[in-house]
């Protein structure tokens, strides 16, 4: 048996690179640990792109989870779309997109599309590894755990200023310029309290901000997410429900809650 | 300092086929928790629980009610708690 996340990313990339692995299932891919069970991917933000998504999963039996329809129109303002699905073990596979990565610009979202996929398959493309730091800066804690790890593989002056390893701060304090107050308080000898604390509000503050971020998502979605129950999409088929779910965004679910 | 366990981190050393197998035995014995599973892991759904899934959809419907119910020149239900 293979991965079925890195399976279905080559399914997605059958005909060009439309998808490309991240989060959990890229930290198994850069051989750092085992611990998601879901997939992730960045996809293209275009109607072709969410239209052959969307038969890929169609021909595994997927379902909608409570989610965004896969379409640019909602994708362009920061949405997930989530599915779900039973492999031919029956186990639960479930999988879920975005066309905007939070804390990755524009640019650094198109560059995925061309950096290097995997040597033994192309089809197999997957998020580099700083790319990957920076959409882990999430609420979770455990996230930073693996950014700890992640960071071990980066040239130092990079390792520096992303680490959440405090012995590595200390480590590598003053072989770089940095304004990164973890840095700082390591190079100017303030000792490894003062760098735990300034790791701990840095980390607090990047918490804080994806919390912020995520609540405008949630309260934009209330009334949408109670007509998709009072409607029961998710009993229907993908193409359907698909069909409902738009119909259903374009009344009441803004395109960009950021905008609000 | 240790950030993830010998365990967790004993991946580079494997195989292409070894880290497949050892991937799949993981993911087998983690269908065990799948009911107890967080409703969302990434994207903007994230820290929505199953109650709080719900509540969102309650909530959805009470202010969709209660603005019919302004709209209609009624009282409407007070969505608020």
């Amino acid at each position: 048996m293979r991965n079925v996340y890195f399976e279905l990313t080559k399914e997605f990339n059958a005909k060009g690179r439309i998808a490309v692995l991240a989060s959990g299932q890229a930290v198994v891919y850069h051989r750092i640990a085992i611990m998601s069970k879901d997939g992730d991917w960045i996809i293209r933000e275009d109607a072709q792109t969410c239209r052959h998504v969307l038969d890929v999963l169609a021909a595994h039996g997927a379902r909608y989870r409570m989610s965004a329809p896969l379409e640019p129109r909602w994708l362009a303002g920061g949405w997930s779309s989530h599915f779900e699905f039973l492999d031919e073990e029956g186990r639960r596979i479930r999988c879920d997109f975005v066309s905007r990565p939070p804390r990755l610009t524009q640019r650094e979202t198109e560059a995925l599309f061309t950096a290097d996929a995997d040597p033994l398959d192309p089809r197999l493309a997957v998020i580099g590894l700083l790319p990957l730091i920076r959409i882990k800066q999430t609420q979770r804690a455990k996230d930073y755990a693996v950014i700890g790890e992640l960071a071990r593989r980066l040239p130092p002056e990079a390792e520096a200023e992303l680490t959440t390893d405090p012995d590595r701060i200390l480590a590598l304090a003053g072989r770089f310029p940095s304004t990164r107050p973890a840095l700082r308080a390591a190079s100017s000898g303030a000792g490894r309290l003062a760098v735990v604390t300034e790791l701990a509000r840095e980390i607090d503050g990047l918490q804080l901000r994806d919390r912020d971020r995520i609540e405008r998502y949630e309260a934009a979605a209330e009334a949408y997410f109670a007509a998709i129950r009072r409607e029961r999409v998710l009993d229907r088929p993908l193409a359907e429900a698909h069909e409902s779910l738009v119909t259903l965004a374009g009344r009441l679910l803004p395109e960009d809650p950021r905008d609000a | 300092m240790k950030l993830l366990s010998d365990d967790d981190l004993d991946l580079a050393s494997m195989t292409p086929e070894e880290l497949d197998r050892a991937w799949d035995l993981w993911f087998e014995l983690a269908q065990e928790t799948n009911d107890h599973d967080p409703p969302y892991t990434h994207g903007v759904f994230v820290g929505l629980d199953h109650e709080k899934l719900r509540d969102l959809a309650v909530r959805g419907s009470d202010r969709a009610a209660y603005r019919a119910g302004t709209e209609a020149g009624g009282a409407g239900t007070n969505p608020e708690p």
